[in-house]
């Protein structure tokens, strides 16, 4: 397997810590993975973004070409990123918070053939079980459904390590529920 | 044992492995994860963190420290590495070990937070005033950063030399899982009898006196002084260079690049040996001691080489250059202001020169 991952939604949405929780599981999966953020000149209510390589052998360089799996958590995100990132296996799109363009649309359905799109309400979902901030594990249990690139075990192991107990429960919950959409 | 981590953070966790006593730093991006990390742990540790109130402050800290004996670190980017070229120059003249960290970013001036390759001349050629050198590694994969910051104390009391560790913000900022029982790109200094300690400051009670000193006034004192230094870093030369050479047996073409843009390289070299063009990568390891000879050896079957680095001008070229001594020819791809090469751009430029 290789895949090139490309996350991007706002600051505070936990784009990036959605890409560390991938790359936490590679490595209980005995995967090699890579983790690239986006730092320091970022401003609040910009975008925050994090590029994700998983592999079984050494990756080269962190920085994504060709992305394989692109997922967008907002709105100004979705119209930065989509052209210049463009998905050749799956996107993931937060419908909560973007509304697709025909444009886009057009746009994909041209330079992608194959692509699925999949569609996550996820801050609303997130909203529902109590807390906004979950929206990128909702996300996360999507991602490891339809892509079978992490499986959802190695992503539970992950959030008991990485979460204190008062905030564990709602995480998994939202994991769960990701993964049934 | 298997690790996560970010590349400044197996920094820390290396430099404390090989045994670090003190670091001193001044903020800057993109290695501030560095001072966090060691604000947090040293502490915890009895060992020594003290945020500086300038880059030169700093260095001089690590001065104060290394005159004792003890393990001192501090880290910074591009501009502050500039402000600490004084010191350096000193810690060189007066032989002291220590561990000096440059994390890229673009330039010159301020430049950008982004990574870069921009300091290869700074690095290499000295950077302070007078004759000397520093040990100049370059690591390009978070393992290696944790693996050479793990040796850096061991190569710098080898020799009472600075050791630079050099790497792009890109590769600070990187994670990635890495094996530390592994022994690949390991440095494996060694060390054949017990390290010197008796220039040491630390109290003459019941022995004579010690000096530590840069300024040596007297007749032939500072000549003699300098070719002590030559002798040095001529063992230094026939000793610590360390490069790594991939897909290079039957290679038409040879990429020289170190860090991240190694990475870039070595993906080319894949991509194209797929499509049955002959290409290798030579990655060295150690910016200085450069590996001239290999270089040049290999130019007696290898007519053409191409050097990629992060920079618009190009600078370890312009070593690629001497090191084969006419004897083939001598490309450049690069690009600066913090931006990074691809695998794809290297593999059009291979295209055009095959």
């Amino acid at each position: 397997m290789y895949e090139e991952i490309f996350i991007a939604g706002s600051g505070g949405q936990g784009v990036l810590s959605l890409g560390k929780i991938l790359v936490y599981s590679a490595a209980k999966e005995n995967k090699l993975a890579t983790y690239y953020p986006s730092y320091g000149a970022e401003v609040r209510g910009g975008t925050a973004n994090c590029m994700v390589k998983i592999s079984e052998s050494f990756i080269f360089s962190p920085i994504i070409e060709n992305p394989t799996i692109v997922t967008l958590m907002n709105m100004p995100s979705y119209l930065k990123f989509i052209k210049k990132f463009i998905p050749q296996k799956f996107l993931f799109i937060n419908t909560s918070l973007i509304e697709e363009q025909e444009e886009i649309k057009k746009f994909l359905k041209h330079y992608s053939k194959n692509l699925e799109i999949i569609k996550v309400a996820a801050t609303e979902i997130a909203n529902k079980i109590g807390s906004t901030v979950v929206s990128n594990i909702v996300m996360l249990g999507a991602i490891a459904r339809r892509t079978e690139i992490i499986k959802i075990t190695s992503i539970k192991e992950t959030l008991y390590k990485i979460f204190s107990k008062k905030i564990l429960d709602i995480n998994l919950k939202a994991l769960d529920i990701g993964y049934e959409i | 044992m298997k690790k996560v981590l970010q590349g400044n953070i197996a920094l820390c966790e290396g430099a404390i492995e090989g045994g670090l006593d003190a670091y001193y730093a001044y903020p800057i991006t993109p290695q501030n994860e560095i001072s966090a990390y060691f604000a947090e742990v040293l502490p915890q540790k009895n060992k020594v963190f003290l945020q500086a109130e300038s880059e030169i402050a700093a260095i001089n800290m690590v001065f104060g420290t290394a005159v004792t004996g003890k393990r001192a670190m501090t880290s910074s980017s591009s501009p502050g590495i500039s402000l600490m070229q004084e010191g350096i120059s000193y810690l060189c003249g007066c032989e002291l070990p220590c561990v000096i960290v440059n994390v890229m970013r673009g330039g010159p001036g301020l430049g950008n937070i982004s990574g870069s390759q921009q300091d290869y001349f700074q690095a290499t050629r000295g950077g302070g005033h007078g004759d000397y050198h520093t040990i100049v590694l370059a690591p390009f994969s978070v393992k290696e950063i944790y693996e050479f910051a793990k040796e850096s104390f061991l190569l710098a009391e080898k020799y009472r030399i600075p050791v630079l560790i050099l790497y792009d913000g890109y590769l600070g900022q990187t994670m990635e899982i890495f094996d530390t029982d592994s022994n690949e790109e390991k440095l494996n200094v060694k060390i054949d009898q017990n390290i010197d300690k008796s220039w040491v400051l630390d109290g003459a009670k019941n022995r004579p006196s010690r000096k530590i000193r840069s300024l040596l006034m007297a007749e032939g004192e500072l000549e003699q002084h300098n070719l002590k230094l030559k002798e040095k870093y001529t063992q230094i030369k026939k000793n610590e260079i360390r490069v790594k050479f991939y897909e290079i047996e039957d290679a038409k073409i040879g990429l020289v690049a170190y860090g991240i843009a190694a990475r870039a390289a070595l993906e080319a070299v894949y991509k194209l040996k797929n499509k049955n063009i002959k290409v290798g990568l030579i990655r060295p390891q150690t910016l200085w001691p450069f590996p001239y000879n290999e270089i040049k050896n290999l130019s007696n079957y290898i007519k053409k080489f191409l050097v990629v680095e992060m920079s618009s001008l190009g600078q370890m070229v312009e070593d690629v250059k001497l090191a084969v001594e006419g004897n083939a020819e001598v490309f450049f791809y690069g690009r600066g202001g913090g931006a990074l090469v691809s695998s794809n751009e290297i593999i059009k430029k291979v295209l055009e020169i095959y």
